[in-house]
């Protein structure tokens, strides 16, 4: 059973000027899973959707921003959860212990005028059944697994490196063991010695715990680093999924296959073209395939109808004019 | 050849006023040149604390250096203090920054930008002339004027944006640009035509570019020589492809061992 | 040098230099003024007597010995840091010859209680209302009490303080509208006399904080709203930390931060609030005082007062400051 199913989801951005609606269709009919113990990347740049869409799948969402169709989906041990559903004492009880985040700017993430302890204490302790001195003896030894020493609890975030603090982030994210962790571009800040380090410390855990990991960032080359599958938004919609050694070998979407063929690679100097025009402006979406005033290989068809999600073994294009597989 | 610019042991210092503490060297003694007549794209690598920003910074004569002595087209940077010689500095030598959301005023329009530079960087009078000054700069950046007119910073897309902030440096015909991560905060899609930007205007428009970054795979991809900076100093330089194909010093093998590499890597299970 | 002891030590710094400009500042004003204080004790008490001008040459020379004024400016200057360093301001002149330090020393505990009372009521009372009204923004009751603030924040302090007299001493008349406390009342510290404290207090403190406490929930429910989008909070919302824990050591406790800051430079300004108030309540507080002396010419007491009035508000900036890193941890590195 997977862990997390996302069906037919369709988040918007509604708000009114002066009487007129608006909608920002930010997640527009994202459905996709994520398995036991697997990384699913989910990549896109800006505008792309993909903050809308996690913050959704972790019901962080408040007005303006609306769920209007589709359901998010939890397979917990302890049961299942309809997250747009479930209410707050719900949430409250699986939050952390069954779902927690890594998120993006390690720098602001932790209160900088509380000592590291004290995110400990207030994000696991009510999860870990131990009286505290036990509990600090656990988090000490969670701590030694992403090689940090026991003083970091006392220190305060500014007194730690940009790699440290990412590091208890990572900690604090795993210390309660949680099924399935959500990491939104985790390393996305930090510099590249910093960022291989992390990366592998979040592969090395995720190993050993046997979490699902939800990776979002808008690097390709960490997804091809990290990720089992790999999920490609673009202006809102899923466009591409497929296990990410296949959609980089042969990416069947023309965003996708276009987004790795500029990819700049070390060692090599051949000219790259870059991609016309801009990303869509979601409140006013082209029609059809939201991809077609960009692509090379558009058609009247691309430009009337939005193209359906199909699946050949395990790899999903919504495109008219698809790479074959 | 007779020099464009010339950094001789540059260092720049933070701190050690009256009430602090220590001193932070922020670049310790740096010394390069770059030929007039001889376009490159010069780029400038290191890390977060590495000094790359500030060496930019003083190159731009925005920071004095501690120590050392730069010279543009001969003349040392500190003796350009009278506004009018200040002027003239920045019309030869102009920046491009980072992000470029926060390089415009979010309410203004940017075509107010390109205007404004053409009547005070470049002299250009008359509405008509300037005008064409800012159509031909956005032309030179694949824009338009018909495309920006009228439109506020978020109207625009970051690559558009950063595309507008290139053309507007391009009004005065500069010599030289200073580039600051001029693409770590575009998308990706968008990225590849901006560095391409790049090398054109290198080649076309005969510019020098000291590009600063953090990014090595696009270093490679558009630079002539590199210098590789760390805590400061310059720990390696030369020609770019040379050095990346081949780093001698630890400190930058280390950070090209640590590119990631945009391809799946073979025999790792991928479940 | 570095962390605390650096801080303390460059704080005390500024401390001494502020103190040491202010005084200066009393001094070079009260001695520019027209106003000659041993002329004016001369015409006082030769006005219906007899003027022996050796009588008088004496009197001069002992006035001026008693208010620092023998010798050249810089004998006076001098004379002025050695009674300021011992507290001795010489005798007041309209209430000669009481020595201005025993005035000041009557009058200054009502103003330090007055001013502590409504400013940390103000303070608390207006931080906590506001943190609340920022982070429970659809709560009715907190929208109320928002709208109320900015309705007060903007009218003048004397125009509240005039319609709290005017409604409790007039047209509902519960509370008394004037002086310290019941007057030829003993002052035993019996229940009776700590009533009569309380009561008396009431209507200017009430006044104070009506006013200060607009300002303080504002600050503090547009610091909150934006304390809660940081990433820190949100961070602590996904990981399911109590809703009430957030509000306390992620929102609040942060938004602090600023309001202590705040309430140190905003110091000078409520001293200032005090002057009028004590005049509007007739409380027999240090502004009351310095007002009847300003009225009087009393020379000596105006520079009593300011002297002390300086140190007093710079020693309690200092004391805010010095409690600053405990707040605020990142200080300690800078």
């Amino acid at each position: 059973m997977s862990v997390l199913v996302v069906d037919g989801l369709r988040a918007y951005y509604r708000t009114s000027a002066f009487g007129v609606p608006r909608d920002v269709r930010a997640v527009d009919e994202v459905s996709f899973t994520v398995e036991a113990g697997e990384i699913y990347g989910l990549a896109g740049e800006s505008s792309s959707g993909k903050t809308t869409l996690i913050k959704t799948i972790a019901a962080a969402t408040q007005p303006p921003l609306e769920v209007l169709a589709g359901t998010v989906t939890f397979n917990f041990p302890t049961g299942t959860i309809e997250m747009q559903r479930a209410g707050r004492d719900t949430l409250a009880a699986i939050r952390w212990r069954h779902l927690s985040y890594i998120m993006q700017g390690s720098m602001s993430v932790l209160n900088p005028v509380r000592r590291v302890r004290h995110a400990f204490v207030d994000f696991a302790f009510r999860h870990i059944k131990q009286s505290m001195p036990r509990f600090l003896d656990t988090v000490r030894g969670h701590l030694a697994r992403v090689q940090l020493g026991p003083d970091v609890l006392d220190a305060y975030p500014h007194q730690l490196s940009g790699g440290m603090r990412q590091r208890v982030t990572i900690a604090l994210a795993t210390v309660c063991r949680p099924e399935f962790i959500i990491a939104d571009e985790p390393t996305t800040a930090l510099d590249v010695v910093v960022q291989k380090d992390v990366l592998a410390m979040i592969r090395e855990i995720q190993r050993e715990l046997g979490s699902s990991i939800l990776f979002v960032t808008h690097d390709m080359a960490v997804h091809a680093n990290l990720a089992d599958r790999l999920g490609i938004m673009y202006g809102g919609r899923l466009v591409e999924e497929g296990r990410t050694a296949d959609v980089f070998r042969s990416p069947r979407h023309p965003y996708t296959a276009h987004l790795i063929a500029s990819l700049p690679r070390l060692g090599d100097a051949a000219p790259k073209a870059g991609l016309t025009g801009a990303p869509p402006n979601l409140a006013d979406p082209p029609t059809g395939c939201r991809f077609h005033p960009r692509c090379p290989l558009a058609s009247d068809i691309c430009r009337r109808e939005v193209p359906p999600m199909t699946e050949t073994l395990g790899h999903r294009v919504a495109c008219f004019h698809p790479e074959p597989s | 050849m007779s020099a464009l610019l010339e950094l001789e042991n540059v260092s720049r210092t933070y701190g050690g006023g009256l009430f602090s503490r220590r001193q932070v060297m922020a670049v310790n003694d740096v010394s390069l040149r770059l030929e007039e007549g001889r376009p490159e794209i010069f780029t400038v690598v290191g890390e977060s604390g590495s000094g790359k920003t500030t060496l930019a910074r003083m190159i731009l004569n925005m920071v004095p250096p501690s120590a050392g002595t730069i010279r543009f087209q001969g003349t040392d940077l500190a003796t350009v203090r009278a506004a009018a010689e200040r002027l003239a500095f920045m019309r030869k030598v102009q920046p491009i920054f980072q992000n470029p959301f926060e390089a415009f005023n979010p309410m203004k329009r940017v075509d107010r930008y390109l205007f404004a530079t053409a009547r005070r960087m470049a002299d250009v009078q008359g509405d008509a002339a300037i005008t064409e000054a800012a159509d031909a700069a956005l032309k030179s950046v694949g824009l338009s004027l018909a495309e920006v007119r009228g439109r506020f910073p978020h109207q625009l897309s970051g690559g558009q944006l950063q595309r507008v902030a290139i053309a507007r440096a391009l009004i005065s015909r500069p010599a030289l640009l200073v580039a600051d991560e001029p693409v770590s905060m575009i998308d990706a899609s968008l990225r590849a035509s901006i560095v391409n930007l790049l090398r054109e205007l290198r080649d076309r428009n005969g510019l020098t570019i000291i590009y600063i970054t953090h990014d090595l795979a696009t270093a490679y991809y558009v630079s002539d020589r590199i210098i590789i900076m760390r805590r400061g100093s310059v720990v390696e330089s030369g020609d770019a492809r040379t050095v990346l194909d081949n780093p001698q010093h630890p400190y930058s093998q280390l950070l090209k061992s640590s590119v990631l590499s945009p391809e799946v890597p073979t025999g790792v299970s991928h479940a | 040098m570095t962390g605390y002891p650096f801080y303390l030590l460059t704080r005390l710094g500024q401390f001494a230099l502020v103190v040491f400009i202010g005084i200066n500042l009393a001094f070079v004003v009260t001695h520019a003024t027209p106003i000659d204080p041993v002329e004016q004790s001369i015409a006082a008490s030769t006005q219906f007597g007899s003027t022996n001008p050796e009588a008088v040459e004496m009197m001069r020379q002992s006035l001026k010995e008693l208010y620092g004024l023998q010798g050249g400016l810089w004998d006076q200057y001098a004379a002025f840091w050695r009674r300021v360093a011992v507290g001795d301001f010489g005798p007041s002149l309209s209430a000669f010859p009481t020595p201005v330090a025993t005035l000041i020393g009557r009058a200054l505990p009502w103003t330090v209680a007055l001013l502590v009372v409504s400013t940390l009521l103000t303070w608390v009372l207006g931080n906590l209302l506001g943190g609340l009204a920022g982070y429970y923004r659809r709560n009715r009751a907190l929208r109320v009490a928002g709208i109320v603030a900015m309705a007060f924040h903007p009218i003048p302090y004397y125009i509240v303080a005039f319609l709290l007299l005017i409604v409790f001493g007039y047209l509902w008349p519960v509370l008394p509208i004037s002086g310290g406390y019941i007057m030829n009342m003993e002052r035993d510290w019996s229940w009776a006399f700590i009533g009569s404290l309380v009561s008396h207090a009431i209507l200017p403190v009430a006044s104070l904080a009506l006013v200060g406490l607009g300002g303080w929930f504002m600050g503090m429910r547009s610091l909150v709203s934006n304390i809660v989008t940081e990433d820190y909070v949100t961070y602590a919302e996904l990981a399911g930390v109590e809703r009430r824990r957030i509000l306390g050591s992620y929102v609040m406790r942060n938004a602090l931060v600023p309001q202590v800051t705040g309430l140190a430079m905003s110091l000078g300004a409520i001293f200032n609030g005090a002057i009028i108030t004590e005049q509007v309540f007739g409380y027999p507080g240090v502004g009351t005082l310095l007002i009847s002396a300003v009225h009087a010419g009393d020379y000596s007491l105006v520079l009593g007062i300011t002297t002390v009035s300086i140190l007093a508000v710079s020693a309690a900036v200092l004391l805010i400051d010095l409690a600053y890193p405990l707040l605020d941890p990142r200080v300690k590195a800078r």
